[in-house]
């Protein structure tokens, strides 16, 4: 692996995206009654469990509702 | 149709599309020169079990035409993303019928149209350009010797054949009546491109051609071979454009 020094100029952004959407997701989650399945409590969860992208994007294709 | 636009942009804003086309571009972007960077690393630890079968790693280098490359692959993607993203600009209106009272309002149809029009197109620049500038900051970044012919252009060429789809894609919306369809649509017409491009004569005036910009940098291909499908993708955007204002003006909203 090269040293984490010449890949800290990728990760820093990548982290700052992560963190960003994570945000966003919690934002909506949060502030949305209802959703298309499941309840706040299991978003909130997925969510935050699978912050490395994976939880925000099933939030988004299975849980949102449709407005 | 100000107050028009200035819905369809706060929509984008709120459902969270900016956020997340933009997340999404930006890892694209990123994951160029990260590959190009990685490259060397991911030989030498598959060293041993290529070596089992026969081929030798020798020395590996990258440079900016390593990420460049990736830039070129990876575009694909990218428009397969703003189409799948955007394919339910138009028809998703029809069936919440949203667009029946903005008409009724006295808002014109040509109007509603170009304004989605104006908010696809924009869309898809303002990515672009998250895309490249990402792949070009790291780029220069980190191979700032490294000298890439005719970059912009090819770029630019990438983003026209991007438009070219998102042209179908406008036109199938004004036709169809959900995002199957459309999709379908968009896919065809791919399709037809990839199939045309076995002749070896039309090649040149299709739009795919204007996927290889890589070429350019090259030096395989010439700017002069690029210039009918760029002609040809131009005139194409404006039909499309007009045509689909001629059906979305007749449709059932």
């Amino acid at each position: 692996m090269p040293d984490i020094k010449t890949m800290l100029p990728f990760l820093i952004p990548l982290i700052v995206a992560e963190l960003a959407l994570l945000g966003f997701t919690l934002w909506h989650i949060l502030t949305h009654k209802t959703y298309k399945r499941g309840n706040r409590t299991l978003w909130l969860i997925v969510a935050i469990v699978g912050m490395e992208f994976i939880g925000p994007i099933l939030y988004f294709i299975l849980g949102k509702e449709d407005s | 149709m100000k107050a028009f636009l200035r819905k369809e942009w706060m929509e984008t804003v709120r459902t969270g599309r900016l956020l997340i086309l933009g997340i999404i571009f930006f890892i694209f972007g990123l994951m160029n020169p990260a590959i190009a960077k990685l490259t060397p690393w991911l030989m030498e630890t598959m060293k041993d079990s290529l070596a089992e079968s026969g081929m030798v790693v020798g020395e590996v280098t990258v440079n900016a035409m390593t990420s460049w490359t990736q830039f070129y692959k990876n575009g694909l993607m990218c428009v397969i993303v703003i189409v799948l993203m955007l394919g339910g600009v138009l028809v998703n209106e029809y069936m919440k019928g949203t667009l029946v009272q903005v008409v009724t309002k006295g808002l014109s149809r040509r109007k509603i149209f170009f304004s989605k029009m104006i908010t696809v197109y924009g869309l898809w620049t303002l990515m672009y350009l998250v895309y490249f500038g990402v792949t070009y900051g790291y780029t220069a970044y980190f191979w700032p010797e490294d000298k890439v012919e005719a970059l912009v252009f090819g770029a630019f060429c990438y983003w026209l054949f991007g438009m070219f789809l998102l042209a179908f894609l406008l036109l199938f919306s004004a036709i169809a009546g959900n995002v199957g369809q459309v999709l379908l649509g968009v896919g065809a017409v791919t399709a037809v491109m990839f199939f045309l491009n076995y002749v070896p004569k039309l090649q040149k005036y299709l739009p795919l051609r204007l996927t290889e910009g890589l070429n350019l940098s090259l030096g395989t291909l010439k700017t002069e071979d690029f210039v009918p499908a760029v002609i040809i993708s131009c005139i194409s955007v404006a039909a499309c454009g007009i045509i689909g204002m001629a059906v979305f003006d007749k449709r059932n909203l």
